[in-house]
């Protein structure tokens, strides 16, 4: 709390006092290294997990939830049912498009009026997946300005959900 | 290749990013130097990336740019690029703070690490490729992961300075545009 006592003043004064910032870190290639290499990491890690050849434990599972001011009057607010987990196996796309129906059941009328765009295109999303299927976050939101509701379709496991 | 010399790359800001596979890269390395260059003082600080850059060549919208997690924090970082297809007039340029385009939003989520039932608190930032965002991007993550700021100590100072710098919609703003699209709602079931 006291870093940001001190840090405030500089945010409040919006970009001019932002500045200041810029100068603070000198990038070295030695840092540029260590962020490519976590970088190489994560697609390394990736292509070995989809070839079998890591081990990895964890089970397939999907969330999907509605996010944003209009969930819960700020923006960390969060609605979804359950996320679906399955250690045997990757979650398929009717799965995920039950699940993804079932959060927006849960809206309100106004929330899903506010949400339907973000929902179909989550929806399209899913269905339109490649076979290899999508291991990832992926946010939809309302429109792509200053709002903060949106539809996430969160996929965890060692290998792809929504593969066909 | 620094993170100025990215800026006045003639491919800066890298619009053509779907279908230029150098614009891409470049992209991808720009919000890289940014977390680096916010943690440089920090340089011990382990960091795990939790998801590729996405090139987004479909179009979906709202692309990952950077998305990493400091595990003895707990913490984690998210980006996607925030893009004026709308083609919205500037926020800070106007009276009415919605329908316009803020160059940068900040929010907190939850985010799994493995799975929905390991969630860390994240920083997530919907930002352009622009000094505005850039600045104040550094300052997102030097105070979140590094001094390991309280969520509430940095929504309160986010509000202050949308209060001031009038780049998008304040608390109090949205709190009462949202209240009133609620009451509508009342209406509709009304009717």
């Amino acid at each position: 709390m006291a870093t940001m006592v001190a840090g405030a003043p500089l945010l409040a004064g919006g970009p001019p006092g932002w500045i200041a910032y810029a100068g603070l870190g000198v990038l070295t290639m030695s840092a540029l290294i260590l962020a490519r290499n976590s970088t190489n990491t994560a697609s390394q890690t990736s292509s070995s997990t989809r070839e079998g050849t890591q081990e990895c434990r964890r089970p397939w599972s999907v969330r999907v939830h509605a996010q944003g001011n209009i969930i819960g009057g700020h923006g960390r607010a969060t609605l979804g049912a359950p996320a679906i987990v399955k250690p045997p196996s990757p979650v398929t796309v009717p799965e995920g498009l039950t699940l993804s129906a079932s959060t927006y059941g849960m809206l309100t009328k106004r929330q899903k009026k506010r949400l339907s765009r973000a929902y179909e295109e989550a929806i399209k999303w899913i269905e339109e997946r490649p076979p290899s299927g999508m291991l990832e976050k992926k946010s939809f939101y309302v429109a792509r300005e200053e709002s903060n509701d949106r539809i996430d379709v969160d996929s965890f496991g060692c290998t792809p959900n929504f593969i066909s | 290749m620094t993170l100025d010399e990215l800026t006045r790359h003639a491919l800066y800001p890298f619009q053509d990013f779907r279908e230029n596979d150098a614009s891409f890269l470049l992209l991808e390395l720009y919000w890289t130097f940014i977390a680096e260059e916010a943690l440089t003082p920090w340089p011990d600080l382990q960091l795990e990336p939790l998801q590729a850059a996405d090139q987004d060549r479909d179009d979906w919208g709202s692309p990952n740019m950077l998305h990493f997690w400091a595990p003895a924090l707990r913490r984690s970082v998210r980006v996607l690029l925030l893009e004026n297809v709308g083609n919205f007039p500037p926020c800070r340029e106007r009276q009415e703070k919605f329908n316009c385009f803020p160059s940068i939003t900040l929010d907190f989520e939850r985010q799994g690490i493995t799975g929905p039932f390991d969630e860390v608190d994240q920083l997530l930032f919907r930002a352009d490729v622009s000094s505005v965002s850039m600045e104040a991007v550094l300052w997102g993550i030097r105070y979140f992961i590094g001094e390991e700021a309280s969520i509430e100590s940095m929504e309160d100072a986010w509000d202050r300075y949308l209060i001031e710098s009038g780049n998008g919609p304040s608390r109090a703003m949205r709190d009462e545009w949202y209240q009133k699209y609620l009451e509508e709602d009342d209406d509709d079931e009304e009717e």
